[in-house]
């Protein structure tokens, strides 16, 4: 349900940004959500289709960028892939890692017009 | 308030009350996006002559910035600040209530209460001897640093206390909202299964300690502790562990030693 709460904080950023530069309506937004980021995209993209309705940004285009979730292995330095916070060290099943991506969640961009 | 989008009830539209007293609104009303834009008309072009705007900026950037300025807050104040977390019912209310009294000989001790509905734990809390802020989410599922913010004006805690901040129970939305707090505790009781922590990651992986909770209960359920400790750690190597009873007192102790640490 979260979604709905950080669809609402990239309506006003992307809003703020379109008016900063003098644009009245927002054409593009480009996000980055990291596979490990907690998000679900679907919801976002649902409760950002109902939020930007009636707003400058009806009808943009969302584009999404998934970044990959990685770790290091806190045991044997083995750089691995995972999608989930729990995957073991394929190499030495290792648990403690450290994340080093994935966790992004960003606004990269928007077109506005 | 935006009845447009409906933001207003996921987010600003929260209440705050002081037990014996009358609700106030956040006052808070930030809320300026614009509904109103004659652009009425569809484009049909996707990528068009405009340059990007290049923005970077993480979506969670404003609640961030809000937290830092609560932690500032408490920095400055050396107030020690914990945000419980867990599902609904896992006994944080039970919990403060055992603490408090032992915390009070100590410090002074404050509680920001998260619900959506009703200021049954704020009362609770207030017969338990500590100062007690009711934040009410409405619709909303998790607290952030604004409702900290707004509850801090009004509760007004002292310096050198301890305050504990519980958030709505909910296993899946508060771990992503920063509040500003020195430590995230997780409560988990054994009547929810050994398998919490991989089906709900992300709580445990910001916590800094999980509280098991209801052991009194084991002899009745179905619960490995060493199981559920494992599949915790799979997620998040750092995290503590303290086992209690909130309604028998055993563990308590302990509990007290790691938040006085
Ligand atoms: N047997 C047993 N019951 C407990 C224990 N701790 C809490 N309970 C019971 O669990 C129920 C829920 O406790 P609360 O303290 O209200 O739980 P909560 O996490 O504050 O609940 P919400 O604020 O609604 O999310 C109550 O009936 C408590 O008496 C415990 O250690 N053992
Ligand atoms: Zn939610
Ligand atoms: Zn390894
Ligand atoms: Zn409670």
């Amino acid at each position: 349900m979260h979604e709905f709460s950080l669809a609402s904080e990239i309506v006003d950023m992307v809003e703020q940004a379109a008016k900063n530069a003098g644009k009245g309506k927002v054409t593009c937004i480009e996000l980055e959500i990291g596979e490990l980021a907690g998000v679900e995209e679907s919801a976002l993209l649902i409760a950002l289709e109902s939020l930007t309705l009636h707003s400058m940004s009806k009808g943009a285009q969302i584009i999404t960028k998934n970044t990959k979730g990685k770790a290091i292995c806190s045991n044997c330095n083995f750089e691995y892939e995972l999608q989930d916070l729990f995957t073991l060290c394929p190499k030495c099943s290792g648990f403690r890692k450290q994340i080093i991506s994935g966790k992004e969640f960003n606004i990269l961009s928007i077109e506005a017009e | 308030m935006c009845d447009t989008c409906g933001c207003s009830d996921n987010e600003k539209g929260y209440t705050l009350e002081k037990p014996g007293q009358k609700p106030t609104n956040s006052g808070n009303d930030v809320h300026d996006h614009d509904h109103s834009n004659g652009h009425g008309h569809g484009h049909g072009h996707g990528h068009g002559t405009s340059e990007p705007i290049l923005l970077s900026t993480p979506v969670l950037s404003k609640n961030n910035l809000i937290a830092e300025r609560n932690r500032g807050i408490f920095e400055a104040k050396n107030i020690k600040t914990f945000n419980l977390v867990s599902s609904p019912g896992s006994g944080k209310t039970t919990l403060l209530e055992k603490l408090i009294p032992i915390l009070k000989k100590l410090k002074e001790v404050y509680v920001i209460e998260g619900d959506q509905q009703t200021t049954n734990d704020a009362n609770r809390i207030d017969q338990a001897g500590a100062m007690a802020i009711q934040v009410n989410t409405g619709k909303g599922c998790h607290l952030d640093a604004m409702m900290i913010h707004d509850a801090l004006l009004q509760l007004k805690p002292t310096e050198n206390s301890l305050l504990f901040i519980e958030n709505v129970g909910n296993l899946v939305c508060p771990s992503l909202f920063d509040l500003g707090e020195n430590s995230r505790i997780l409560i988990s009781s054994v009547t929810e299964g050994a398998d919490k922590p991989l089906k709900y990651p992300y709580m445990f992986e910001s916590s800094q300690l999980c509280v098991i909770n209801k052991t009194d209960l084991l002899p009745y359920v179905d619960f490995r502790i060493d199981q559920f400790k494992t599949n915790a750690l799979r997620v998040n190597h750092h995290l503590d562990f303290v086992e209690v009873s909130a309604t028998g007192g055993q563990g308590i102790e302990e509990l007290v030693k790691w938040i006085l640490a």
